[in-house]
């Protein structure tokens, strides 16, 4: 598991919506999700806010089924 | 105190702090120049909330049609209510078709037109024939533009060999004791090391702070801590008191529904269900400037016709377009106000209130991107080895209300200008000196005073209060008897930064410390935000004074410069506003009153 604090910068994006995107999931969720789930986000938070916009707002998918567990509970 | 803490030296002939459009637009000119040049960014640079603009960037091309750039020289100063300097908004409309041809060469990927020129939308506020008809001057990658301008200068800049040093937090100016701008203070939030980085030129491209008042469309990262540095250094603020609302923030969260939804036929209602535009601006309508339309909106509110449990905000509607049209025309509109207002936009309309979205106010500069202040009779004294550019300067070319696609292109024309600038005055590998100052132990020392500050108000319930207070009090409604009352509050909120609570005292991923330095950036730029307001008794774009609706040329036709004691207490000054251009191909466009 990263340092949580690091993890806390890199939700500091472009924009305020992927800001409350990615802390609603960091604050809530985080902490209780299996390690593979831990581990997809992380590596979302590696993304280009245009990618992650993408799929957090615009409705893509990606390859990745980790990711898309992850996008399915932000967006719930 | 400073002894306590190991610093890691580095010398350059510039340093840029921030990595947005601006930052990096500058970095890439002095790097390719030959300077030798550091970039300082908190966040990593394509992460910066340039990301957030997506409507374009203006340049009299002429592609789509007839254009000229006095044409947009005249929109940007009535735009401005008069109140920008019209050396600069000259000079930045002349400068942006090279700029935006340079842009292209350096590989931003322009939406294009069939015959492969460089594709250019309408935008509010943008005409030809001084107001006559509408022009297509607005430049666009898609709905991506900030990204891919991001994305292209911070691969050429590092083609340059510019050096980044990103997720370093700046903590302050080192000016010496004849007031020179020596370097920056720095701190490696992954390494937790502090770094001294001494440079002939700091140039501030900081960006906004938005974060100052409750209700924002910008970033968390939107907290002015540049302009918080020039406060520090005993420096002014200019024309803070014009903070522009974009009139359709969803309401709670502050996120942006574009002006594009009321282009396409989306219109507000109240809690009659009335198109109150329409008894506004009877022309334009839902589309008047975006003052116009925020301040009609705050009258419904406060007149009792608002919508919802407290009456406080406004319906946008959509449902009457269609999904079809939703769905091809504005794409990621429906999903937004799925997600953060919980509405299905073909059914119902979007909760929408006046949010901040821009700070026409910052630092003051010229033209050439170098700060000035008003020194004895003199109201362009400069700064030497300071400059500031983007959104954290104040060039002034948006004076009282910034024209949309107009922001992008200040970042781009006066990066550039900065960086011709830096390259005149510094001679590459030119030696540094010592530091004569005691600025170093001062910044160490307010460090670690917050590093161990042991009070009893947690840094969020502190901001929450003074986003509060701004907004509830130097927002779009302003009487001098409700700026008033803010401030008095202001004032006490600012005396409690000595009594935070700072519960981690690591020097590494203290993003609890960080937040805590960024309070103490925001609460002066609240403060003096709220004096500029309550001290210009007129309005004029932004500024909209209830106690006095009229512009008043005789007597506010002036720049207010805005600083602030270590106690929290603001005074202000004045410098005049230039009211004569660079060149003889355009004259001076004189004031007269602003009707859309």
């Amino acid at each position: 598991m990263e340092n949580p604090n690091k993890l806390l910068w890199r939700c500091r994006r472009g924009t305020k919506e992927l800001d409350m995107l990615t802390r609603k999931f960091l604050d809530t969720h985080y902490l209780n999700v299996d390690p593979e789930l831990k581990r997809a986000f992380e590596s979302m938070l590696d993304m280009q806010d245009t990618e992650l916009y993408a799929l957090l707002i615009g409705n893509q998918t990606s390859h990745d089924h980790n990711i898309n567990k992850v996008i399915q509970i932000i967006q719930d | 105190m400073g002894k306590a803490y190991k610093l890691v030296e580095h010398t350059f002939d510039v340093v840029v702090v921030g990595a947005g459009g601006a930052g990096l637009r500058a970095t890439l000119g002095m790097t390719a120049s030959g300077l030798s040049t550091a970039c300082i960014t908190k966040v990593f640079p394509t992460r910066s909330h340039t990301v957030a603009a997506q409507g374009g960037m203006s340049a009299a091309l002429a592609n789509m049609g007839e254009d000229d750039w006095r044409w947009h020289m005249y929109d940007t100063v009535k735009g401005s209510d008069w109140l920008g300097d019209q050396d600069a908004i000259e000079y930045m409309c002349r400068e942006a078709i090279p700029a935006v041809v340079e842009l292209e060469h350096f590989g931003v990927p322009f939406s294009r037109t069939e015959d492969g020129r460089i594709y250019q939308r309408p935008f509010g506020g943008m005409t030809t024939h001084y107001g006559e008809g509408i022009a297509q001057r607005t430049c666009a990658a898609a709905d991506r533009t900030g990204h891919a301008i991001l994305h292209t200068l911070y691969q050429q800049s590092l083609k340059h060999n510019a050096e980044f040093f990103i997720e370093y937090f700046a903590i302050d100016l080192l000016m010496d004791n004849d007031g020179t701008c020596k370097g920056v203070l720095a701190w490696d939030l992954a390494s937790g090391e502090l770094h001294v980085f001494r440079s002939h030129i700091v140039l501030l491209a900081t960006g906004g702070y938005g974060r100052a008042y409750f209700s924002c469309t910008s970033a968390h990262t939107c907290t002015g801590d540049g302009n918080a540095m020039v406060l520090r250094a005993g420096l002014s603020l200019q024309d803070m008191e014009f903070v522009q609302f974009h009139p359709t923030g969803i309401y709670g969260s502050g996120c942006l529904i574009t002006e594009g939804v009321r282009g396409e036929g989306g219109f507000l209602t109240n809690s009659d269900g009335e198109r109150f535009m329409e008894r506004y601006a009877p022309n334009a309508k839902d589309l008047a400037s975006r003052d116009v339309v925020s301040r009609s909106m705050t009258i419904e509110i406060n007149e009792g016709r608002g919508v919802g449990d407290q009456k406080d905000h406004i319906h946008l509607h959509l449902e009457h377009l269609g999904a079809d049209l939703i769905h091809a025309k504005l794409p990621g509109i429906a999903e937004s106000a799925r997600i953060f207002a919980g509405v299905d936009v073909t059914r119902e309309p979007i909760p929408v209130i006046p949010t901040v979205h821009y700070n026409m106010g910052g630092i003051p500069t010229n033209y050439q991107g170098e700060v000035v202040t008003l020194k004895g009779d003199n109201p362009d004294h400069v700064i030497p080895g300071l400059m500031a550019i983007g959104e954290a300067a104040c060039v002034s070319v948006h004076g009282a209300n910034r024209l949309g696609s107009n922001s992008l292109l200040d970042l781009i024309v006066f990066g550039r200008a900065a960086a011709m600038r830096a390259v005149e005055l510094v001679r590459p590998g030119q030696g540094h000196g010592a530091l004569r100052c005691d600025s170093v132990d001062k910044a160490l020392d307010r460090f670690d005073r917050l590093r161990h500050s042991d009070g009893d108000t947690p840094t969020a319930k502190l901001r929450a209060e003074m986003q509060k207070t701004m907004q509830n009090h130097a927002a779009v409604f302003r009487t001098g008897e409700l700026i008033g009352k803010g401030l008095i509050k202001l004032r006490e909120l600012f005396s409690c930064l000595s009594n935070i609570k700072v519960t981690d005292r690591s020097m590494i991923w203290n993003t609890d410390l960080i937040e805590a330095i960024e309070l103490t950036n925001l609460m002066p730029q609240a403060i003096v935000t709220a004096q500029s307001a309550l001290n210009r008794t007129e309005s004029r774009g932004a500024q909209a004074r209830d106690d006095f609706p009229k512009r008043d040329d005789k007597n506010w036709l002036k720049h207010s410069l805005a600083s602030i004691d270590e106690s929290g207490n603001a005074s202000i000054l004045y410098r005049p506003v230039h009211m004569y251009t660079q060149t003889d191909a355009v004259e001076v466009i004189p004031p007269k009153a602003r009707v859309y």
